[in-house]
């Protein structure tokens, strides 16, 4: 896996992608690992002991996958956070939260998009979802055009099969 | 109750042991005490889970199960994120809440989670987990480490990689290194070519899985001396490599989920026989034995004595072995 640990201009436009969620910053090192995916180091080692590491063997990953900045369909660039990188930064995530009902939880955790009530409409773009009881963010979605979708990034692996519980 | 004897009855039908397999625990245990170990093994573990605390309270998490209607346990008072769950669930109930997806906690069976509490890692700790997949014990231990110091988790194979790192991200794990390296290659080449020592190492060794007949049963059916003989060549390779880059001073656990002296207790015998290391004793508040000094008419060192032996019917949980090692030198003595 080809890695690169961001300087401290990369970090910060990394961070500022994200500033429409309220993230201000990022004290661990972030990675690039293949295209776009970012991933987040909170060991000791120094930039030079992991490259050392990583000229020594095969490295399948560094830290945490955090999130993605990548160049979307349309060829706009775009910075999402993953669940993790979501549960990692939580506090920091104030602005553009949507509160989903108990239903729109049910679908959500099936990996459906989520249609939107009249209350909660909202500009597109990317929002951090929370649960009906507002205690978890359960994953970022992304605000259709018309202001009445919500589109699901949960990950297979993170959805469940079927409505049992 | 019917359906738990059923099911039982079931699995000894379709997997009876091998009489050699028999004859063995026979040796080890006593007759009566080898029934006991065959009569349980065809039972399930209960269902046991470890509070990620990278992500949430033990209380709070607690207090959400209870509310699923589950009845909660939390046996070890130095440990509270260990939760047994007493009631009885829906297949695959476990896996399917909020708080499982979000990766709130971790299923994962007692014994499995020994290495860890006897290991110890703490923040700051440079720590190996040579073979690391499923994650288990690598997200247990940068749990202990709240996400500090940094944890090397190699495994060999692809396929596991990919279920290693899914483990470490649904749990939040960010001090994380993963490796793909054969377990031995891996450290002669930290030793070979890098000044890196390793302050604590796990080598939770691939084994038989005497130990793990509870939930795979086809073990019965694989199990043979040849394949117990064939693996601890692999075990005393990756052991004795692994002592060769931690630190002096540093600690080192030697686990297996098998129950053969050849894969465990002869393996640390021929650690000591070669390296100034120390066995140190185990204090874990669980019931367990201690190790066998002696195995098919061969006198074993009087220190393996001081390594866990954990049986199923002691307490109520899977069968494992577990040796603390420190290294006391360099020094090797042949």
């Amino acid at each position: 896996m080809k890695i690169h640990i961001m300087d401290r201009a990369k970090k910060k436009k990394f961070i500022a992608g994200l500033d429409n969620l309220g993230m201000k910053k990022i004290p661990e090192l972030l990675v690039r690992s293949g295209k776009e995916r970012i991933r987040a180091y909170s060991g000791d080692l120094s930039t030079e002991q992991i490259m050392e590491i990583w000229r020594l063997l095969p490295i399948e990953g560094v830290g945490l996958y955090v999130g993605k900045d990548m160049i979307n369909r349309n060829g706009i660039h775009e910075i999402r956070l993953s669940l993790d990188g979501m549960h990692t930064w939580k506090n920091q995530l104030t602005e553009r939260v949507l509160i989903l009902d108990e239903e729109q939880e049910l679908n959500w955790f099936l990996g459906k998009d989520v249609d939107l009530s009249v209350e909660q409409k909202m500009e597109n773009g990317f929002v951090s979802v929370k649960s009906a009881d507002e205690k978890d963010f359960v994953g970022m979605g992304k605000v259709g055009d018309d202001g009445k979708t919500l589109f699901s990034f949960l990950p297979k692996e993170r959805r469940r099969k079927e409505n049992t519980i | 109750m019917k359906d738990r004897d059923d099911y039982s009855e079931y699995l000894k039908e379709k997997f009876p042991p091998k009489e050699a397999f028999v004859e063995r625990m026979e040796k080890l245990l006593s007759k009566e005490d080898a029934k006991v170990f065959f009569d349980i093994s065809y039972t399930k573990t209960p269902s046991s889970i470890r509070c990620n605390t990278l992500k949430i309270t033990v209380e709070e998490l607690k207090t959400r199960l209870e509310n699923y209607g589950w009845e909660l346990r939390q046996p070890f008072e130095k440990f509270p994120e260990v939760m047994i769950i007493d009631s009885r669930l829906n297949p695959g109930e476990l896996g399917k809440t909020r708080e499982h997806l979000l990766g709130y906690y971790y299923v994962q069976e007692i014994s499995s989670m020994l290495p860890m509490m006897v290991l110890e890692p703490e923040a700051g700790d440079f720590v190996l987990d040579l073979c690391a997949s499923p994650g288990s014990k690598t997200t247990q231990a940068a749990a202990m480490m709240e996400n500090g110091g940094t944890i090397i988790a190699n495994e060999i194979s692809m396929g596991r990689i990919g279920i290693l790192n899914s483990n470490i991200e649904r749990c939040g794990v960010m001090n994380t290194i993963v490796t793909r390296k054969e377990g031995f290659a891996l450290c002669e080449r930290f030793l070979k070519k890098t000044q890196f020592k390793f302050d604590k190492i796990l080598v939770d060794a691939p084994c038989s899985g005497e130990g793990t007949l509870r939930k795979s049963p086809s073990t019965f059916q694989m199990w043979n001396v040849n394949m117990i003989k064939k693996i601890a060549g692999t075990q005393r390779r990756l052991a004795e490599a692994a002592l060769g880059i931690l630190k002096v001073g540093g600690t080192m656990i030697y686990s297996t989920c098998t129950l053969a002296p050849e894969e465990d207790e002869m393996i640390v015998d021929y650690l000591i026989q070669k390296f100034d290391i120390e066995v140190e004793k185990i204090n874990l508040p669980l019931k367990f034995r201690c190790g066998v000094c002696e195995w098919e008419g061969k006198e074993l060192s009087k220190d393996v004595e001081k390594c866990l032996r954990l049986y199923p019917q002691d307490n109520n949980t899977d069968g494992f072995f577990v040796a603390k090692i420190k290294k006391l030198s360099e020094d090797k003595k042949i």
